[in-house]
């Protein structure tokens, strides 16, 4: 770094001084091209349901979905991640339905890509919206099994490509998944559907209310994922995870959760230079939402300078609920936002 | 205006589409069972409850189960305005 020169011919504050002179030296921006809008998807028609912990989010119907999606890509916001709220009847132990070619969140994706066809939709590769326990892989024994959870990984991976996902994105924890994921959509024909690895995801108290949106939370109940999320007192552990899966094959590697792993982001993105995706989860969301609803903070501009964080952490791309209400934002004052 | 109708442009031209009211939706169907339209992959049009027109009414793109169907091969096109 160059010397800073010494007081009072260097003040740092000149430019600081305009908005102009900001705006010429802002380091780090923001743009609607940043985001993936995660949208939860549930059965009906033409209704969405409210989350009651995720104020501003709603469980919507798949042409509601739809429609939400042609709204968010006219906006500037490239892709769509869709997460189903699977009915508690259809849920079982080993989450078959996760496998079935016309399951919710495979009907979702076709209906998105038929209302924008450009648009990218990301899928999650997990069990936990399909199981009765809310584990993202099988149980035997009380015990989440890695490599017979891996197998069924792959098959909703393909089923999930087959219905026109673009990118599958593995959010389990289970070790060697990317490559076998990597291998099976190859083998299915679907060489050019991406992988964004959710690779350092850590088991965090901050998924609370996502888990409440699609309705996993009293499926999980006292259970915890801490056999496969990481811990987050982790860093080291991290950095072996996203090696793996760059080795692997991922195209795309995550962080998750995002504001309170920025360390994680930045660490991950100087040492692999992969894309590099934060997840601002829903705890996240939900702490700024709440208190602006209190008066306590100013919403439009915590949400926008928590974004601008995560960019200047290293993250190329993040995923926000907040991303359709930030790309009206950036629409109308796409300058001095923070 | 719906968001929708404000934002949707016709993926081919980019210009922008009319989505069809009720006495339009209904000589879309009359021309549709006439024979004067087809789906441009040559599958069987589906069942619809809405449509955008373009490029003068001679291009439809149908709104199917709510969801509007803007995949090109699936559009349908017309010999005529309906």
């Amino acid at each position: 770094m160059n010397d800073p020169g010494a007081f009072p011919r260097t003040r740092l504050r000149r430019n600081r001084r305009d908005a102009w002179s900001r705006r010429l030296v802002r380091e780090n921006h923001l743009s609607a091209s940043d985001l993936v809008w995660p949208i939860f998807v549930r059965e009906g028609v033409d209704d969405e349901t409210p989350v009651a912990a995720m104020p501003g989010v709603s469980r919507l119907t798949i042409d509601r979905a739809a429609r939400a999606a042609v709204e968010a890509w006219s906006l500037g916001i490239p892709a769509v991640a869709l997460f189903p709220v699977i009915d508690p009847a259809l849920k079982t132990p080993d989450g078959e339905l996760a496998t079935d070619p016309d399951n919710l969140v495979c009907r979702a994706v076709r209906a998105v890509k038929r209302a924008v066809p450009e648009m990218g939709i990301v899928c999650d590769v997990a069990l936990d919206p399909f199981t009765t326990h809310g584990q993202d892989g099988l149980v035997r024994e009380d015990y989440v099994v890695n490599d017979e959870t891996v197998d069924v990984l792959c098959a909703q991976a393909v089923v999930q490509a087959r219905a026109g996902c673009d990118v599958v994105a593995p959010s389990d924890m289970m070790d060697g998944r990317i490559g076998r994921i990597r291998d099976a959509l190859d083998a299915a024909g679907f060489a050019h559907v991406r992988i964004l690895s959710y690779a350092a995801k850590y088991a965090s108290a901050f998924y609370g209310p996502f888990r409440d949106a699609v309705g996993s939370k009293a499926n999980l109940g006292r259970g915890d994922k801490r056999t496969y999320q990481m811990d987050p007192a982790n860093l080291d552990e991290a950095m072996r995870e996203v090696a793996l899966d760059v080795a692997e094959g991922a195209d795309m590697v995550m962080v998750k959760p995002g504001m309170p792993y920025l360390d994680v982001i930045r660490r991950v993105k100087d040492t692999f230079g992969m894309p590099t995706f934060a997840y601002q989860v829903s705890g996240e969301y939900t702490m700024m939402r709440a208190a602006s609803q209190q008066g306590w903070l100013d919403w439009d501009r915590a949400i926008v300078e928590s974004l601008v964080a995560f960019r200047r952490a290293g993250a190329d791309a993040v995923l926000t609920y907040a991303a359709v209400e930030v790309a009206r934002m950036l629409a109308a004052q796409p300058f001095e936002r923070t | 205006m719906d968001f929708l109708d404000a934002v949707l442009a016709c993926p081919e031209t980019r210009t922008p589409l009319e989505r069809a009211d009720e006495a339009s939706l209904a000589a879309l169907r009359r021309a549709l069972e006439a024979g004067r339209g087809r789906r441009k992959d040559g599958q069987p049009i589906p069942s619809f409850d809405g449509a955008f027109f373009a490029q003068g009414r001679r291009v439809v793109y149908l709104v199917e189960e709510g969801v509007p169907n803007f995949v090109l091969a699936e559009r349908v096109e017309l010999d005529g305005p309906p």
